[in-house]
């Protein structure tokens, strides 16, 4: 069965996505023409954005796994998918390799020489190792999708365990590297845009960042695909509850390893360290951080809170996709502010990368979702979710 | 009128012990609503009081008694008998209190956390946990009152209109920590009350003699299992487990702020709060083990406390594990990488200045030792995992050692750097609380059921009504 | 208080889902004061017996208001307009550092707030109770006790006794233990 064609929705979604490819990658190639540097820092942005979602459904993916539970039956395949994405993701992002002397100021060997703090770094930032190390996370993440995609392919054939069980046994070593390797990347390719600046709960807030906007992204489609059907009855109000739960976690633990970061730096006050939320806070970036903090924690936690909100298909899509939306403004707010010094700002071509990266990943996703059923046949968790009482 | 009697035979517990449990299952078979209540009942109300209790409750106040001489003897003298001196002038106390506010934390979790989880095989292990929670916030509590030196102006610390016209200082961490401890003191109180309300009716309505009638029906409020109390019961009891889950994490983080706020190396770091939260977890599971494998042996508890409890606590306590051990991977990393001549001097004072040999036992304690948990053999057996736990439990103190003392005594200024050693009162405090946690713990188990008896009903699968009503 | 009712009629069940379906047709039967006593909480019950969802979530957020409110009202007045005081330069109305204790009294309000809200609306509103010690129902231990007051504006005793015993239910057996119901 092809879900592409039982489910209109998602023929649509491949149709939009594959315009917005098109049109977004045309304009930001144009773009690059006229103003290499400004593409490569739009496209970072982009790229952050679009691979830590599919980052993040590995990381849930993963998760489920350990955990099992009726929430993660509902949305495995969509998981399954946009992990499947990664190594396409990976292809994607090696443009962004070419343009590292554009985007981080320690690839300056003679500015690093005269900075005291710089120099004493510079074994760790430096063009090769850089380079070696971002190969070792892709390593690292597609060797992980890749074994769980063949095991999951496995269980959908076989009645055996031994597939369920090897991703479980994969996936509580797997966490480990994944977490590290999400942690040292969150480093790399974010924190050392502002080479001076260090907090050691960084790699934390990126791995809060990246689930929340998978979870979110995950539950926009589902809804898309829930109109009828199996899927739809896995996706019963008690399952969506507990979806709805976890997002209203996930909301949580982002801001708290945020304002965790804000308190204890603002605090401090030590120089070296308020330099990156004064580069936050000033110059017009404070509506910025006002806005992420009333779309991205605000608003989505008083209205998560509500029984009524989780357990409606439709309300939970839209805050999830307000969630999604919000997380535009989170990782702008990461990396933005390190380009843009002289105040609040942005280029056309932010918008065109993140349309035009946007679309050919959700392609990407919508393909390899259609390549296999909505519904995990083999996994043991299925038949107790699709009896269960709506 | 006449005690029910009746119409069935009393149930008859079943003959299965542990071995004869599968692996998988929180509860052994063959048990009825009135056998659970029985079992766990009679702990309190019919069977003789142990030996071992009697022995072990001598044993453990004898403990308060040093406890209490190590106060007396500090209020006479002062602050001065410990250890405490410039520069280190958080010590033991501090240590102590951490170590303390952490074991807590598993109380907590277990009963709120991961009731909202759905996770049911919480529900033998919760009961005492959280009793554990409310017995360790108390030894905890006390650190910092005496570290004031004048305990009986604890209340200071309160904010309230008084005749010298202050107020707290409300930007201070330590104020913050007031808060923290009293909110979390409180609504664990609460929590575990809540709990056990339809118990002590249980109590009441099966005691024999006119007092525990008369103190159990007091205490149980007048609770009879109306399904209209039932219904805001649970739902009362569902909005305290979900206000008590973010709450118990913030007072570990706001612990953690205490020493955070700072700008101390070693301190100061913004990985701390999470940290903090994965190390306070992952000592009170190693707690909750300790406690719960002797107490199941010896009560007979194999039946309720089953492996698969073991293995779920051993597998929490992994994950939390790994967690603190990927903050201490980032304190060495971004220590280094901060370029911060200070922040390096930090770390390399730590692992091979004076105190490396408790550096050093703390990794092998808290990160080396607990891999063994990634083998189910390992996990299974009762013997290796009781010890495992202990040394976790001796992990995690011996962290917040390295982390009080190593970054006080040297820091900026080589001509203020000093050295901090514990004096015999430190210890006898610490033993003290020690003592003072294991007697209030051997009262409960003595006095209190120590095992939910209503939320043990509900594991036994004819109590599963709606699913089979309407699957 | 609990009302109690020193009149009614009490029926056992010994499975928790003979007690679901009796509960079901005493509603059906038009009993207004009857009350299920069960020894932990039957899933089911409150739609078999017709209750409503319980209301107690609203007192919580409102209580978890007043705390954040507090908290926030204390510490921007102690700090900023009582006693202002510089401390490491930080300005007065310092909010980053007001959020732990906001957050602490709005825990600690809706914790203790709900606890006792609960508690005195289980005493307010419930349908008359079986005498307390008079009548000890096993709904502690195993049974589940289905109790018909005599409060109830259909009651009459040889009809209740006929409809609880056509339930099936074990142990009917009618109270009476005099004196005045307070209900």
């Amino acid at each position: 069965m092809n879900a592409l064609d039982s489910v209109p929705e998602l023929a649509g979604l491949r149709r939009v996505a594959l315009w917005a490819a098109v049109s977004g990658v045309l304009a930001t190639l144009a773009g690059a023409l006229f103003d290499p540097t400004q593409f490569f820092r739009s496209y970072l942005m982009a790229w952050v954005y679009w691979g830590g979602v599919a980052l993040g459904c590995l990381g849930l993916l993963m998760v489920y796994h350990l955990t099992g539970g009726g929430w993660g039956v509902a949305i495995r395949r969509l998981l399954e998918a946009a992990a499947g994405t990664l190594p396409a993701a990976a292809v994607l992002f090696v443009p962004l390799l070419f343009g590292l002397g554009a985007l981080y100021a320690w690839t300056d060997r003679a500015a690093v020489l005269a900075d005291h703090v710089l120099s004493q770094k510079a074994a760790y930032l430096n063009v090769p190792f850089f380079i070696a190390r971002t190969a070792l996370y892709f390593v690292v993440w597609l060797a992980l999708a890749h074994f769980l995609d063949r095991w999951s392919r496995r269980q959908d054939e076989t009645a055996e365990a031994w597939p369920g069980e090897r991703m479980k046994r994969l996936s509580g070593g797997g966490l480990v590297v994944y977490g590290l390797a999400m942690t040292f990347a969150a480093f790399d390719w974010i924190m050392s845009l502002e080479p001076h600046w260090f907090s050691t709960i960084f790699g934390m807030i990126f791995i809060a960042d990246s689930a929340l906007g998978a979870l979110a992204f995950v539950l926009v489609i589902s809804y898309l695909l829930a109109r009828g059907g199996a899927f739809g009855r896995v996706l019963a109000p008690p399952i969506l509850n507990d979806l709805g739960n976890l997002l209203l976690a996930f909301v949580m633990v982002y801001a708290y390893v945020s304002f965790s970061q804000l308190l204890i730096i603002w605090s401090a006050n030590l120089p070296e360290e308020i330099t990156w939320y004064l580069h936050r806070v000033e110059g017009g970036w404070q509506l910025l951080a006002n806005a992420l903090a009333i779309f991205y924690f605000a608003v989505p936690f008083m209205v998560l809170l509500s029984r009524g909100n989780k357990r409606q298909p439709r309300r939970l899509a839209l805050i999830a996709g307000g969630v999604l939306a919000a997380r535009l403004l989170s990782v702008f707010f990461l990396i933005g502010p390190a380009f843009y010094r002289r105040g609040l700002g942005a280029h056309w071509l932010d918008v065109a990368a993140l349309v035009g990266l946007g679309g050919v990943w959700v392609a990407l996703f919508v393909w390899r979702l259609s390549s296999r059923p909505l519904l995990a046949q083999g996994d043991p968790e299925l038949a107790p979710a699709l009896a269960r009482k709506h | 009128m006449a005690p029910a009697s009746h119409p069935h035979p009393p149930a008859e517990p079943p003959a299965s012990k542990g071995a004869a449990t599968p692996e998988s299952a929180f509860i052994a078979p063959g048990h009825t609503f009135g056998s659970i209540t029985d079992k766990i009942s009679a702990i309190v109300l019919t069977r003789r009081t142990p030996v071992g209790w009697l022995l072990g409750f001598a044993i453990a106040f004898g403990l308060v008694m040093l406890f209490l001489m190590a106060v007396t003897w500090l209020l006479l003298k002062g602050t001065g008998i410990w250890g405490v001196n410039i520069p280190v002038g958080w010590g033991f106390a501090i240590i102590n209190f951490v170590w303390w506010i952490g074991i807590g934390h598993a109380g907590t979790l277990i009963s709120a956390i991961l009731l909202l989880l759905h996770q049911h095989w919480r529900t033998s292990i919760n009961r005492f946990a959280e009793a554990m929670t409310l017995f360790a916030v108390a030894c905890a509590g006390l650190f910092p009152i005496l570290h004031t030196g004048r305990p009986w102006l604890a209340y200071w610390l309160l904010p309230y209109p008084n005749s010298m016209g202050l107020w707290p200082q409300f930007r201070s961490p330590l104020i913050w920590d007031v808060f923290a401890v009293t909110t979390y003191a409180t609504v664990s109180a609460l929590f575990w009350f809540v709990g056990l309300v339809p118990d002590l009716a249980t109590l009441r309505d099966r005691a024999r003699s006119r007092v525990g009638r008369t103190i159990y029906g007091v205490l149980a409020l007048g609770w009879r299992g109306s399904a209209r109390h039932w219904a805001r019961y649970e739902s009362a009891y569902l909005l305290l487990a979900g206000l008590a889950t973010p709450l118990v994490l913030s007072v570990h983080t706001v612990v953690s702020f205490d020493f955070a706020i700072s700008v101390l190396p070693g301190w100061h770091t913004t990985i701390f709060p999470p940290y903090f939260v994965a190390g306070a977890i992952y000592s009170g599971f190693a707690m909750v083990l300790t406690l719960a494998i002797p107490i199941r042996a010896a009560y007979g508890l194999q039946d309720f406390i089953t492996q698969r409890h073991l293995d779920n606590m051993a597998k929490v306590m992994l994950a939390t594990g790994l967690i603190v051990a990927y903050g201490y991977a980032m304190e060495a990393f971004i220590a280094w990488y901060s370029g911060s001549f200070y922040e390096r001097f930090m770390y390399w004072n730590r692992v091979t200045g004076p105190y490396w040999p408790v550096f050093w036992a703390l990794i092998a304690t808290n990160i080396v030792i607990p891999q063994l948990l990634w083998l189910k053999k390992v996990r299974l057996n009762v013997p290796v995992l009781f010890g495992i736990a202990l040394v976790i439990n001796t992990g995690m103190w011996l962290e917040r050692f390295v982390i009080v003392v190593t970054s006080l005594h040297r820091d900026f200024l080589p001509s203020s750097w000093g050295m901090y050693y514990p004096t015999m009162w430190d210890w006898f405090t610490y033993v003290g609380t020690i003592g003072l946690f294991v007697a209030m713990l051997f009262l409960f188990i003595r006095f209190l059921p120590m095992i939910s008896i209503f939320e043990m009903r509900t594991l036994l699968p004819e109590s599963k009504v709606k699913d089979s009503a309407h699957a | 208080m609990v009302p109690n009712s020193t009149k009614g009629i009490l029926g056992h069940f010994y499975e928790p889902a003979d007690a679901l379906a009796a509960a079901a047709k005493v509603r059906d039967a038009g009993w207004k004061h009857f009350d299920f006593l069960t020894p932990f909480p039957v899933h089911g019950m409150e739609e078999a017996m017709g209750q409503k969802r319980s209301w107690l979530p609203w007192v919580t957020a409102v209580l978890a208001l007043c705390g954040i409110v507090f908290a926030q009202a204390l510490q921007n007045y102690v700090m900023v307009f009582d006693w202002p005081m510089n401390f490491g330069g930080k300005p007065f109305a310092a909010w980053p550092a007001f959020i732990p204790i906001t957050f602490e009294a709005m825990v600690f309000w809706a914790a203790l707030g709900s606890a006792v809200v609960a508690i005195v609306a289980g005493r307010m509103d419930s349908v008359p109770q079986p005498p307390p010690m008079a009548v000890k129902t096993g709904a502690t231990f195993d049974r589940f006790v289905l109790w018909i007051s005599a409060t109830d504006p259909k009651w009459d005793a040889a009809e209740a006794e006929r409809f609880v015993r056509s339930l099936g239910a074990d142990g009917v057996r009618l109270v009476d233990v005099g004196g005045r119901t307070n209900a």
